[in-house]
């Protein structure tokens, strides 16, 4: 059960920690993209 | 002159399968003749249910042999194609391929809500450890909460072969039942004032950002957790065929020949390892109840994690995008769209509801590299 409950503990952790470095990755990309892209756009 | 006529038919017959059919190999064709029902005249997950169906039927025929190790056809299949971990990941490139980054991109906080639904998977998990389930099997049993099937497949090969079977027609059922099962959840957790909230609207995106985003989160998810490995690095590879537009041949063959033919592939193997002595036990109702578990608790976490977002952002999420954080791409989305509208017919959820939804999948890859790194898969 101990395990059990570790394993729940670090993968929820490993979730929105994975996810939070997802987020900030996108939004690098998009200062990046924004700063050296050209300006073309197009509805997300 | 009967003598010997009757000798030759009594050994054709005692050579025959009837000789050897038993009642659970009965009771299994009932079974896949119901899944077969719901595939074809319900249109439950057929691309799925019904191939696994099929390869139930043909697992379970006596002295067939389709199943004996290093000699049977769907040994083969499911040998070389799920033991040697080859056909999921080509699933996840042709789902690389089909997907559009564009809404997460554009409201790159909805991804947390993918991340909430996560939740669910752990709860189910814990909940299947304390009825009795080894780890390994209750990992392969919580993960049904992520609604995904190429991964739960991928997941429970790994780690609780025996359950393969039970475990991928728990997942392929439950989300065909995604409308009728997220719904009432969603309900209770939500007041009719929050299920009226509209989104405000997501930024532009550039097409080079589409671009680059494949390559970058491929990165910082195998990084971060290198078990996801190969479901994310297929996914990934497939979605930057799409999105970087000079390779349109590798791009539609992904999306179609290449996903088809491994569907067809993964779909007869799963019902190939579901025979009598593995099926008919006790257990696999727990499986089945547990992953009903699963899903109700990954919709309630998805919703709940929104609404916690609410209470510490100034702009708001409506909360029932948290329930589209469960993979199910992309009905879990059209659920969400269709119980917001029921409160308002004015708001359109479904393009919003799209990123966790897409979210959803990155989610229970990294659940599932999560599992495999503690487990040892």
């Amino acid at each position: 059960m101990e395990q059990a409950l570790e394993i729940f503990t670090s993968g929820v952790v490993a979730v929105f920690a994975g996810m939070g470095l997802v987020y900030l990755a996108i939004r690098a990309v998009a200062v990046a993209v924004a700063r050296i892209g050209p300006r073309k756009e197009t509805a997300g | 002159m009967s003598g010997p006529v009757w000798d030759v038919f009594g050994a054709l017959v005692a050579q025959s399968g009837f000789a050897h059919l038993t009642w659970g190999q009965v009771v299994m064709w009932v079974v896949a003749f119901g899944l077969l029902y719901l595939a074809i005249a319900k249109q439950f997950e057929p691309l799925l249910l019904l191939p696994i169906a099929f390869g139930m039927v043909l697992a379970n025929l006596p002295e067939a042999g389709l199943m004996e190790p290093g000699e049977g056809l769907l040994w083969r299949f499911y040998h070389y194609g799920i033991q040697w971990e080859v056909i999921p990941p080509l699933i996840f490139l042709g789902l690389g391929a089909l997907t559009d980054f564009g809404p997460l991109l554009s409201q790159p906080r909805l991804i947390f809500l993918g991340a909430g639904a996560q939740v669910g998977v752990y709860i189910a998990f814990f909940c299947a450890h304390a009825l009795g389930f080894d780890l390994r099997e209750a990992a392969s049993v919580g993960i049904i909460g992520g609604a995904d099937g190429p991964t739960t497949i991928y997941l429970s090969a790994r780690l609780a072969p025996h359950m393969l079977g039970t475990v991928a027609v728990a997942a392929y059922s439950y989300m065909a039942m995604v409308p009728l099962i997220q719904p009432p959840v969603m309900r209770l957790l939500t007041t009719r004032a929050e299920r009226r909230i509209r989104m405000s609207r997501g930024r532009k995106v550039h097409p080079l950002e589409k671009v680059v985003f494949p390559v970058a989160g491929c990165l910082v998810v195998i990084l971060l957790v290198p078990a996801s490995a190969p479901l994310m690095a297929m996914f990934m590879l497939g979605n930057l065929f799409r999105e970087s537009r000079v390779v349109e041949r590798l791009t539609q063959a992904s999306q179609n020949e290449l996903m088809n033919i491994v569907t067809i592939l993964l779909g007869v193997s799963v019902g190939a390892t579901m025979n009598a002595e593995t099926f008919l036990q006790p257990r696999v109702l727990f499986v089945f109840a547990l992953g009903l578990v699963a899903f109700v608790a990954s919709t309630a976490s998805g919703v709940l994690i929104a609404k916690l977002m609410n209470l510490m952002s100034r702009t708001k999420v409506n909360p029932l995008l948290g329930a589209a954080g469960v993979s199910a791409v992309p009905m879990a989305a059209r659920v969400v769209h269709r119980v917001a509208a029921e409160a308002d017919r004015q708001n359109y959820l479904l393009m919003y509801a799209m990123g966790p939804n897409i979210a959803g999948v990155l989610g229970t890859l990294i659940a599932a590299g999560v599992f495999l790194r503690a487990l040892g898969g």
